[in-house]
């Protein structure tokens, strides 16, 4: 028993997970803790070896190697104790000796380290024997090598195979080499634990071991399949990554990082999160196939690739590939696991029925009186143009029967509606079918033979929709309509009415058929009719997004889909998640296109599987897959889109859009022979649409594909001649927003052909179409996104502007109109004024004050714009904008650690030479500078760049002032300017609101805020202070335009994905931004947000940095001081108080006392405080102020 | 905070001849437990783990009369079961006081830090060179990261990572020391 623990105590000393459990107080297991506290208390080696798993933890927290939870222990549980406080101080002090040391050496010598010089060991003479020697060696070597030797690889492997024996720890096959196990899903994320874990920290030891020794490709591979078999994803891509880089054309790797990818696809899946999902499954693909390229055979990845496409539900080439493992392999359990799943697929195919089946299998429940096998039915099958629906069938049937004389028959039907009806009133509220099923009841003989008619012609014209001929089906509608009426049927009469409108929308004529859906949508709403007003909803949220008002086609399809959820009405669910997921795409925003998307396509049906439904799953994910650049994933979509068309549909408009997919995604591939070939396939096609308006529409985005394929291999003229011919197709159907796409691809060809006229026209003809669009969408979030994608087309048009036309006031005011406009949108109410000002207007409207330093972020260069009254002055510096990026990123990821500081001054000074030294020498030293950054030139804190020169920063030498457009300055200004004169400023300062812990257990108390916001208060005559519990909403919101200058000094938890849901803790409860917006706060001079990334949430490329700042700006508070970061309590107390000094002591301006109180920072008693990372996150936004 | 009686010096004379005959090798052996004691409770979350630690030997210590006559093993081991139930009370307080077991903000750049780091620089000029250049390569990373330095440094030494890294330990733990006192001087004056 002795010995036993004695063993069990050397294996727990050496294994490390076990202290830093242990370490973090997340070790359960009481009987190890003992052991370990035992082992403690009387072994000497044991206390050094946890003394070192101490510092390892130590090591990991300052590296920030540790995960959220690790973390969270390490500082609840691990530093409770003083020592180990100290223990973490002094670790940290010393990394700081240890860098200050590396950089006074300059790390110039590459080989310090090494502790023999080759050269001087090894002397000529001697290199005779030493070479027989080594001969000799080498052959016995290499004999060892292939027969005896076994390599920490080889060891490290086959103890991981001993681990896992008989266990499957993933689904995905890799080449580690492990027996064939069944794999059982865990519930809830739990992982399969080695069954010998012993083995497998044996495995890790000689893996481990191996990575260190010798870093090749087989080890970080070996590793990473631990890694892996452990579930440790994220370790395991690192090291699969790192194996595929070092051996890109090795098989086995690229399948083992397909599988990790695979893995992760499926955890999205079980998360439903869509963006991930997509994400994973497109690189697990691309590196199957990769692995299958190299070695078609091989059978692991041709198992991966065939359960990869299963979970990405595309069934045909899943069938398909299970197929192509069971020919490779037809013996083994894995084939075997293969079989099941084909049998599992072709479950699924027979979930298509065709409508009589539907019908009998409704009338079989209701004979059986199985309500929920026939609300099952009912729910799922809810198409109604394919005649598939119930209600309908058993209409046409019951009027059948009827006129055969068939009673009985007649009869039973009615009742079967009745029931149905009953049914759907009662699960969910909608009395439509029960409606309609008690009139048919009730109909006198005259009345079925006239609906019976009605019922023939629907079919008909529903037939001739489904073939895309409009203009007949419209015919047929409307006398089907009239019929029903005749007979007094309005129900029926409203469903076809909703075929017409959508026949009226195919037909371009959208203004007559919303203004009936709206008449329908009434209907529905009026009667509680509410799968009609599903219905209406829907097509209304089409019909607004092909006008190009996305905004209010999201509103529709939103409550489109909530009726539908409430309905449980599965067909229009599907159909809502796919208009959504097509109207955020079409705005570009495609994270939340495939939020949508991804639930449609994984939507689970029991009963029913819609073949059109499908394919519009397959289209639409094709489509965001590919805005989205994920092109692997993309083209198997459209692959299985084009098979499913052709194969299941039949029908030309499916196919056509198939092959634009599927030639677009080519393209992208840059495989142009095949691209264009798809392409050419599509227009051929279009043409042989009976509908002629249809047919010229989609031959016409042929011919827009077709040329911008033609344009991207080089064929500019042949590119002009199909978007003209396109252009003018669009023109003719009013189609602006397709125009708009062939005329941004005219733009570039004129671009790459040097016409200058040409461009210029055509860039005031695409500048109005962008205007107009954009004005369409009323949410500020997806103008925001809008711009941000559409910014190219302006980076375009200035670029061209400056080296092509050498008009350098011309790209000036390209650049001018890309920036802020959402911003004076909100601030100017006039739309006269909401237009940008040109150059000319910004130079004669500039405040005499000030100069401005604009910049352009372009792909090759910066172009640097100096303005002021009297000067204007162009440079431009060449450099990559990859280059600047990744220049920027490391700036202000040094700036934001607090740390660094050698490091960041060099880059600052690099930073400064390229952004301020091309226009030094014309700045006036007495004049505010106000910087208009553009793109990531947006995070640098202007203030802490360096001049090379002086030494000195820039904010040593100038005050700064910063703005997000020209006119967006000028017109803050021009609000500050006309602020009331005002000696006796008022304040309102709120300080350390008593937030709720419970919601925001990660921030802490801030009693430096509330000093903060006391001491700035106190050098105002009048003031109004709220600390801790009085900093409530309400003291906040009320006073908030009752005093000339605020300051809050608190929490503030910025939102990036939605900046309006960011929100100010306060005491009585969060106040979002979104609160704030639309607000106007007419009396407000100034306002401090002294709090975190209060400037920068979330940075657009044309709109720029959205941040709680620029809410204010648009609410007439011309000068905002916010943060660019996260920023520390303390020094911001001492900078704020000091800028209140400046400001009301001394009698300085609010961008000077900002900039003095900055330089006091310099020489802060507390050294730590002089970083720059204190101080310089702080920035003014707005306009000139005198005040 | 558990609380206990007063001991007098005749127990802490039973109890170190309990530990040991040799008394010095028993004073050793009493600071090695307490030491040990010490890490035991702050591994545990106990911010007073030094109190703790004390509590436990004091009570062991008025203990020992009434059982060193029938204790058969190791000490220690009575030590740790001791622990446990100072533990256990010291849970039970801190739920009824119902303080926060919320540690202060852990600032790496704080005026105590940087006290320390003045100090440091005096604590390693009393380091032999070796032990100096050692303990701040140690801590160097040249162009990738510790782990990997540390490897090249060890090949320097010709020493494994394993002796590396006690090497640094005895280093960092005299450094501890030595700071230690010089802030704890420092905050004095």
């Amino acid at each position: 028993m002795e010995q036993g623990r004695e063993k069990v105590k050397k294996d727990l000393i050496t294994q490390d997970d076990v202290l830093k459990n242990y370490l973090l107080g997340s070790l359960v297991d009481e009987e190890t803790m003992r052991l370990i506290e035992e082992t403690l208390l009387l072994d000497d080696d044991f206390e050094e070896r946890f003394s070192i798993a101490e510092e390892e933890l130590i090591e990991e927290y300052l590296d920030d190697a540790l995960d959220a939870a690790e973390r969270g222990r390490f500082t609840e549980i691990f530093l409770a104790a003083p020592d180990r406080k100290q223990k973490l101080r002094l670790s940290s002090n010393l990394r700081r000796i240890a860098a200050e040391a590396e950089i006074a050496e300059g790390n110039t010598s590459e080989d310090k380290t090494s502790f023999f010089n080759w050269k001087d060991w090894f002397s000529v003479r001697q290199l005779g024997f030493a070479a027989v020697v080594l001969a000799l060696f080498g052959i016995g070597y290499a004999v060892w090598r292939v027969g005896f030797y076994e390599s920490d690889i080889d060891k490290g492997l086959a103890q991981m195979r001993v681990a896992y024996r008989g266990q499957r720890p993933t689904e995905s096959r890799t080449t580690a080499g492990f027996d064939y196990a069944p794999f059982s899903v865990m519930r809830g994320g739990e992982q399969q634990t080695a069954a010998d874990d012993k083995a497998r920290a044996r495995a890790e030891r000689f893996l481990f071991d191996a990575s260190e020794d010798e870093k090749n490709a087989a080890s970080h591979n070996a590793l990473g399949l631990l890694y892996l078999a452990e579930r440790k994803f994220d370790a395991a891509l690192r090291e699969l990554n790192k194996a595929v880089e070092l051996a890109p054309q090795n098989a086995k790797f690229q399948n083992d990082l397909g599988a990790v990818y695979l893995e992760k696809t499926k955890i999205a899946a079980d998360e439903k999160n869509g963006g991930e999902f997509f994400e994973n499954a497109d690189s697990g693909l691309r590196h199957i196939n990769r692995a299958l390229e190299i070695d078609a055979n091989l059978l692991e990845a041709l198992f991966n690739k065939a359960l990869l496409l299963q979970k990405m539900r595309l069934d045909g080439q899943a069938k398909e590939a299970w197929n192509k493992y069971v020919e490779k392999d037809n013996v083994s359990p894995w084939a075997d696991e293969a079989r099941k799943n084909l049998k599992l697929l072709e479950q699924q195919d027979n979930l298509s029925k065709d409508n009589a089946a539907v019908l009998n299998d409704f009338l079989d429940a209701y004979r059986g009186g199985n309500e929920e096998k026939a609300r099952q039915i009912v729910s799922e099958t809810k198409e109604f143009v394919t005649g598939l629906m119930v209600a309908p069938q058993l209409a046409v049937k019951f009027l059948e029967a009827d006129a055969q004389g068939k009673n009985d028959e007649a009869a039973e039907m009615s009742a079967a509606f009745v029931w149905l009806g009953e049914i759907e009133k009662k699960h969910t509220g909608d009395a439509y079918s029960d409606d309609l099923a008690a009139y048919y009841k009730n109909t006198s003989a005259e009345q079925r033979k006239i609906l019976q008619q009605a019922q023939t012609i629907t079919q008909t014209a529903q037939k001739l929709l489904l073939e895309s001929n409009f203009t007949e089906t419209l015919e047929n509608f409307e006398q089907a309509k009239k019929l029903f009426l005749s007979a007094g049927n309005v129900w029926d009469a409203q469903v076809v009415e909703y075929q017409i409108c959508y026949s009226l929308f195919q037909l371009g004529k959208t203004q007559e058929s919303n203004e009936r859906l709206f008449a329908l949508a009434e209907f529905g709403e009026q009667k509680g009719y509410k799968w009609l007003k599903v219905l209406a909803d829907n097509r209304l949220g089409d019909s607004y997004l092909a006008l190009g008002e996305t905004s209010r086609a999201i509103d529709f399809n939103q409550k489109s889909l909530k009726l539908s959820e409430e309905t449980s009405d599965v067909y229009n669910i599907q159909r809502n998640l796919n208009n959504l997921a097509e109207e955020y795409r079409s705005i570009n925003n495609s994270q939340k296109a495939m939020d949508y998307i991804y639930p449609s396509l994984m939507y689970p049906v029991s009963y029913y599987s819609f073949p059109r439904q499908k394919w519009r799953n397959l289209f639409f994910t094709t489509q965001i897959l590919y805005s989205f650049k994920f092109y692997d994933a993309a083209s198997a979509y459209a692959g299985e889109e084009i098979s499913f068309a052709e194969n299941e549909l039949k029908d030309v408009w499916t196919r056509h859009l198939g092959l634009i997919h599927s030639g677009i995604i080519y393209g992208s591939l840059q495989k142009y022979t095949e691209a264009l070939e798809q392409i050419e396939k599509s227009y051929y096609l279009a043409g042989t649409f009976r509908d002629k308006e249809m047919s010229l529409r989609l031959s016409a985005q042929s011919l827009v594909r077709w040329a911008h394929l033609q344009r991207q291999t080089g064929d500019c003229a042949g590119a002009l001649e199909k978007y003209d011919r396109a252009i003018e197709v669009f023109e003719k159907l009013e189609l602006a927003p397709e125009s708009y796409e062939a005329r941004k691809g005219r733009l570039s060809c004129f671009v790459t052909q040097e016409n200058n006229d040409a461009v210029r026209s055509e860039m005031s003809v695409l500048m109005k179409l962008f205007d107009e669009n954009r004005k369409k969408i009323s949410d500020e979030t997806d103008r925001n996104v809008f711009f941000d994608n559409e910014q190219t087309v302006y980076d375009i048009a200035a670029d061209y502007a400056y080296t092509n036309l050498k008009d350098t006031a011309q790209a000036f005011d390209y650049a001018e109109n890309s920036r802020a406009r959402s911003l004076l949108d909100s601030i100017k109410k006039n739309p006269e004024q909401k237009q940008p000002l040109s150059l000319q207007e910004v130079r004669a409207q500039i405040p005499p004050q000030t100069q401005i330093v604009y910049y352009a972020v372009l792909p090759d260069k910066i172009l640097i714009w100096y303005i002021s009254g009297t000067k204007f002055v162009t440079v431009e510096k060449r450099v990559k904008r990859e280059d600047l990026e990744a220049k920027v990123s490391e700036y202000t990821k040094n700036m934001q650690s607090g740390m660094n500081g050698a490091k960041i001054r060099s880059s600052g000074k690099e930073l400064y030479e390229l952004l301020i030294g091309a226009v030094e020498n014309v700045l006036e030293k007495d004049k505010t500078i106000c910087i208009i950054a553009d793109k990531q030139l947006l995070q640098i804190p202007f203030a802490s760049l360096v001049s090379a020169q002086t030494d000195r920063y820039l904010i040593e030498d100038h005050t700064l002032l910063f703005a997000p457009s020209a006119t967006v300055f000028i017109t803050e200004s021009n609000i500050a300017a006309n602020k009331p004169e005002n000696d006796n400023e008022t304040i309102l300062s709120i300080g350390n609101p008593s937030f709720s812990n419970t919601e925001h257990p990660e921030l802490g108390d801030l009693p430096s805020a509330a000093e903060e916001a006391k001491k700035s208060a106190a050098f105002y005559g009048s003031s109004k202070i709220f600390i801790g519990n009085e900093a409530d909403g309400e003291n906040f919101t009320n006073n908030l335009n009752g005093s000339d200058i605020v300051h809050y000094a608190g929490h503030y938890v910025p939102n990036a994905k939605n900046p309006a849901l960011s929100k100010f803790l306060l005491a009585s409860g969060d106040l979002r931004v979104e609160k704030i917006a639309g607000t106007k706060l007419s009396r407000v001079r100034l306002l401090i947000l002294s709090a975190c990334e209060t400037g920068a949430e979330k940075l657009y490329q044309g709109e720029g940095m959205i941040g709680a700042a620029r809410t204010f700006l648009a609410a007439d508070v011309p000068l905002v001081v916010a943060s660019n970061w996260a920023v520390e309590s303390d020094a911001t107390a001492r900078l704020m108080i000091k800028f209140h000094f400046y400001r009301k002591q001394n009698g300085m301006s609010s961008t000077e006392s900002l900039r003095r109180a900055q330089i006091d920072m310099l020489s802060d008693k507390d050294s730590n405080f002089r970083h720059p990372f204190y101080w310089a996150g702080f920035l003014p936004i707005g306009g000139y102020a005198a005040y | 905070m558990v609380k206990e009686n007063t001991i007098k010096q005749e127990n802490f004379d039973t109890l170190l001849r309990w530990l040991d005959h040799n008394r010095e090798s028993a004073g050793v052996k009493y600071e090695k437990i307490r030491r040990r004691l010490i890490k035991i409770f702050a591994s545990r979350g106990c911010f007073e783990a030094e109190e703790l630690a004390d509590a436990t030997i004091n009570r062991v210590t008025l203990k020992i009369p009434q059982i060193i006559k029938d204790y058969v093993g190791e000490p220690v081991n009575y030590f740790l079961g001791v622990a446990n139930k100072v533990h256990h009370e010291w849970l039970k307080d801190q739920k009824k006081s119902d303080r926060l077991l919320v540690p202060e903000k852990i600032n790496q750049t704080n005026p105590e830090s940087e006290i320390e780091f003045g100090c440091l620089e005096d604590c390693l000029k009393t380091l032999s060179v070796g032990q100096r250049e050692l303990i701040v390569n140690y801590y160097k990373r040249e162009k990738g990261t510790h782990k990997e330095f540390r490897k090249t440094l060890a090949e320097k030494h010709g020493i494994s990572i394993g002796n590396l890294r006690i090497k640094a330990l005895r280093i960092r733990a005299e450094l501890q020391e030595c700071v230690r006192n010089c802030a704890a001087e420092k905050k004095t004056l």
